[in-house]
């Protein structure tokens, strides 16, 4: 009884063509394939999934800096260009100009009047 | 029977042969298998070595080919003005640095940098050799020249990224900023005194990085950006300060000058200048006589304009009305066996003619009233002697004496202003506190700090230190002060449309060679204020040696003028006499009446 037991289950030891239990045994075979294959295409999907995201994680990482950079180069455009103008509108420099070449005077006293 | 037994004996000799087979392909196995597994267990040994006894040593090599500890900028705080305008920004720049004795191949190493970095191969070879641990080979490099140095991977070469202090204005208000030096620290002026709240903190961090030096990953770091500092500064008042006081120290030849402009009230600061002056950006090229804060770190002997404190303190002790008369004496007396003199030959003044004429000898007397310990109880009161506390480094108390090492003839001195040395911020503040109806305020030149997420880090506000004067002693010393700008020494400190009120002040300087008052040497000043009923400005110049124009109120008092004229016009302040607006007025009924 417990022979037949297990070799219901297994193929070990009978005749293919001859067992009753043939159709069965195929279908357990083919699951068992079909385990098989599912569970190393999980595997593969798997290491697949962490070999894409690693690369994945680098190929942000350089646009991560790239953008970084760009940004940090901005700022740094920014404060050049702040400084350029609090040069430009120097005090000293306006009135050279506006002396110098445009002719301009100071305003005498009656010439300014004052709106409050 | 004979075929059987051979056939016997062809199976044993085939059993013998298969049993030998199977011996041999055992013991086959058998070695594969001890060759696999001794193979295996030295893998499995190095394999643990390597992941248990060399762990650290190996994750430290790993580390140093992949990551790398990179500066994050700290960027020094912006200085702004009490209108937002910048006065001192702060860039990030690259500095390129070698190790010498990391350096392998130094003749290749200067000829790659030369081409990197566009210096002459030579000067880098002649850095590289001199000797020391670690050099600076560029400072303020772009940001492609460090890039370019790191791509050459040379050992021992790096770049570092650090901030750089520039002044957009250059010299204006140099000596109030004062500067930083080559590793951002602060050196001078505001610089050094706000260093702690300006300074951003530098902080490294983690870069993950490939082959190429390329960087992959970067730790966040918080960037600690420094502080901004808002000032009580007014950028064109501060311009209009320095351009007078440039034309009067240059018109008169003088050695030097200065020039502080106050709100009377608060003790804003709203410029402060000296000249000859330097420019920041530059300062290891000027000489340290013209970085020096005169303003603030010198004293001098105020002469008459300290007439206005022995006046004070008389007004305030009921000892002296405005109307009350002295005998001048002629324009001389004796005191102590030493006889001072006037400019001029007075025979009788009134306590406010005293004043506004200058009077020595009325002063004097008026002195000799107010007697050694009440005047030295006012001196200190206005502040004499005593830092004000303007947060600016270097700072002078000044000089004076206790009254039990006066002689005979301090005190009389001391009502004309010699015996006694004062800054000019110290003058100022007394001047402010005649102007303000008798409190001493502390001044201040910055009005808040400002962290980089707009939180108010620190705000300064006017801070009273105490009253010296009633209100009543400071409006009638007001009015005698204006006596000066209106008929006395004074004149040509007549602000037009606008009342003034103020003190001049000529005294001579002592010679270091004979420790005597020199003949040609003197100190111009005028300190005053404007307008008289509600000050809004209180402003000192001195000008110091002037070679023509010797007189107080003939340098000085213009160069206040002008400051005060040229100031009131940018707050918008209205002269009293309107002379377009009445014109305006009545062309505007005449228009009515016609219609």
């Amino acid at each position: 009884m417990r022979s037949y037991s297990i070799a219901a289950w297994t193929s070990v030891g009978r005749d293919r063509a001859s067992s009753l239990l043939k159709p069965r045994v195929d279908q357990i075979r083919r699951f068992d394939l079909l385990q098989s294959l599912i569970l190393g295409g999980a595997v593969l999907a798997v290491v697949l999934f962490y070999v894409w995201q690693h690369i994945q994680v680098v190929r942000l990482g350089y646009q991560v800096e790239y953008l970084a950079g760009e940004r940090a180069a901005l700022i740094q455009q920014q404060k050049e260009l702040r400084l350029e103008v609090a040069r430009l509108m120097s005090l000293r420099r306006v009135e050279e100009i506006a002396r110098g070449q445009l002719g301009l005077t100071s305003p005498k006293a009656g010439q300014v009047i004052v709106l409050e | 029977m004979q075929r059987r037994s051979g056939e016997k004996s062809s199976d044993k000799g085939a059993t013998t042969s298969g049993a030998a087979k199977r011996s041999l392909l055992r013991r086959r196995v058998i070695i594969l298998f001890c060759s696999l597994t001794a193979a295996l267990t030295v893998i499995s040994g190095q394999l643990f070595s390597l992941q248990v006894f060399r762990y650290s040593e190996l994750v430290r090599v790993a580390d140093g080919q992949t990551s790398r500890r990179v500066p994050s900028v700290a960027r020094r705080g912006t200085i702004y003005d009490r209108n937002g305008r910048e006065l001192a920004i702060s860039l990030a720049t690259s500095s390129i640095f070698v190790r010498p004795s990391q350096v392998e191949n130094p003749e290749r190493a200067s000829q790659a940098l030369s081409a990197a970095l566009k210096l002459p191969a030579e000067k880098i070879l002649d850095r590289l050799r001199a000797g020391k641990s670690f050099v600076y080979i560029k400072r303020a490099a772009s940001s492609e020249e460090a890039e370019a140095v790191e791509r050459l991977m040379l050992k021992g070469i790096g770049s570092d990224v650090q901030s750089k202090r520039f002044y957009p204005k250059a010299q204006q208000a140099a000596h109030l900023l004062g500067f930083v030096g080559a590793d951002d620290q602060g050196l001078e002026g505001l610089e050094l005194q706000y260093d702690a709240y300006l300074a951003g903190k530098r902080q490294w961090v983690m870069r993950q990085q490939d082959a190429k030096r390329r960087p992959i990953f970067r730790e966040e770091a918080d960037e600690a950006h420094g502080a901004d500092l808002y000032l009580t500064i007014d950028e064109v008042i501060q311009y209009i300060t320095e351009r007078e006081l440039e034309a009067a120290v240059t018109h008169s030849g003088a050695l030097s000058g200065s020039a502080i402009v106050m709100d009377p009230f608060t003790g804003e600061i709203l410029a402060l200048a000296n000249y000859p002056t330097f420019d920041p950006n530059l300062y290891s090229e000027a000489s340290a006589f013209a970085r020096r804060n005169r303003a603030v770190a010198d004293y001098y002997e105020p002469g008459s304009a300290f007439k206005a404190i022995v006046g004070a303190g008389a007004l305030e002790e009921r000892l002296v009305r405005p109307e009350d008369r002295f005998n001048a004496e002629g324009g001389a007396i004796e005191v102590g066996g030493v006889t001072i003199r006037d400019h001029e030959r007075f025979e009788t003044l009134t306590f406010a003619e005293v004043m506004a004429h200058s009077s020595n000898v009325g002063a004097i007397k008026v002195g000799q009233r107010l007697g050694k310990s009440h005047y030295y109880d006012y001196i200190s009161g206005f502040g004499f002697g005593n830092l004000t506390k303007i947060d600016l480094p270097g700072e002078t108390p000044g000089l004076i004496r206790r009254p039990k090492e006066w002689s005979a003839l301090s005190l009389a001195s001391l009502s004309i202003g010699q015996e006694i040395s004062v800054s000019p911020l110290q003058m100022l503040t007394a001047m402010s506190a005649i102007a303000n109806g008798g409190n001493l305020v502390r001044p201040y030149v910055a009005k808040s700090i400002v962290a980089e997420d707009g939180k108010v880090i620190r705000e300064n506000v006017p801070m009273p230190v105490r009253r010296v004067i009633s209100e009543d002693t400071a409006r009638t010393l007001a009015n005698i002060l204006k006596g000066v700008v209106t008929d006395g020494t004074g004149k040509a400190a007549a602000v037009e449309g606008f009342e003034t009120a103020g003190k001049t002040g000529t005294s001579q300087k002592v010679e270091r060679s004979t420790g005597r008052y020199s003949r040609n040497k003197v100190v111009a000043s005028f300190v005053g204020f404007v307008p008289v009923e509600h000050p809004q400005l209180a402003i000192i110049v001195i000008i110091d040696e002037p070679a023509t124009l010797r007189w107080g109120g003939s340098i000085a008092a213009p160069t206040f003028r002008e400051i005060a004229r040229e100031s009131l016009k940018h707050l918008r302040k209205s002269p009293v006499v309107q002379e377009p607006f009445r014109l305006a007025e009545e062309v505007r009924h005449a228009a009515f009446r016609l219609n």
